[in-house]
């Protein structure tokens, strides 16, 4: 079978997507593709079903800008992988979610949504999921603002010397 | 103590095995002290289904709010004399994850909210050997 390199994949790339983009090339092996967050349906839909990309897993970072999450695709058979990344703004934080084209999405958005409070628009069960049961619903642990002084007080926890 | 349960505790001490939250590193190293290679069950030691069946309870990881109650609970099921292994170095003193949002306390904290006279037998390491866990299991019969 024909291997697709990397720049193949991002001349097929840019003849299917039409929005804006910033792609980097990172090695051989790694791409990564920044988009606005209005496209991040579209470029999801192209990728997964247009030109056969597996869903591995989303992270998210809490960055200067605000909250990136990528999103990694693998191309199994030509090996290397593609990740998406979209910034969510830290004052509104939201997001399309992916759950109506990639149903594999559901659960780690949900993660996402506990630990650093990205809201995925159109989620069909956004609630908590790995919290502990007494945090309240907008403390997140994985935002940089996060004082675990001021947690661990506010719950009645020991705290770290 | 030298009566009829811990005789047979000595014999063949079957063992529960609980994740409270760790990094699957210390179950895989549980498997493998289980699977033929170390092959535990020559010595009668075999893992049972539940905790009422066990005289050894194997918990990996560190003790998160969520699993708290639940290991409280399994500790509270298993008959008595019972003893804790806690394995890893996570369960033995939460290791990395001291001080994290999430985590309740090591093993021992725990367990001894609810029974201050447990037995517990540490097997530090990240994981630890299953040679290690099984000699920690074999001092701990002989203490008992």
């Amino acid at each position: 079978m024909n291997k697709m390199s990397v720049p193949e994949f991002i001349n097929q790339f840019k003849q299917r997507y039409s929005g804006l983009s910033d792609i980097q090339e990172h090695s051989a092996k790694r791409v990564y593709i920044r988009i606005p967050r209005e496209n991040l349906k579209d470029a999801a839909h192209i990728l997964f079903r247009e030109m056969g990309a597996k869903f591995s897993i989303a992270s998210g970072v809490d960055v200067r800008e605000g909250f990136e999450v990528l999103y990694h695709f693998t191309f199994d058979k030509h090996g290397f992988i593609c990740t998406i990344r979209v910034l969510a703004p830290r004052d509104d934080p939201k997001l399309d979610s992916l759950v109506s084209i990639i149903p594999g999405t559901i659960w780690i958005e949900r993660e996402i949504y506990d630990i650093l409070g990205v809201r995925f628009e159109g989620h069909p069960n956004l609630k908590r999921l790995v919290k502990a049961e007494f945090a309240d619903e907008n403390e997140f642990p994985f935002r940089k603002d996060f004082d675990i002084k001021k947690f661990k007080e506010k719950h009645g926890l020991p705290t770290p010397e | 103590m030298s009566n009829l349960s811990t005789r047979w505790l000595k014999k063949s001490p079957w063992v529960y095995h609980v994740g409270t939250g760790g990094c699957n590193n210390c179950d895989i190293e549980i498997l493998d002290c289980l699977t033929p290679r170390f092959d535990v069950e020559r010595f009668g030691i075999k893992l049972v289904v539940s905790p009422r069946h066990a005289d050894v309870l194997l918990v990996s990881g560190p003790v998160t709010y969520h699993i708290k109650p639940r290991l409280q609970e399994v500790y509270k099921q298993a008959p008595k004399p019972c003893v804790v292994a806690c394995i890893g170095a996570c369960a033995c003193s939460m290791g990395i994850f001291k001080d994290a949002y999430s985590v309740a306390g090591p093993v021992d904290k725990v367990i001894k909210e609810v029974d201050p006279n447990a037995i517990f037998v540490y097997v530090p390491g990240c994981p630890p050997k299953p040679e290690t866990m099984i000699m920690a299991l074999v001092k701990a019969l002989q203490k008992i």
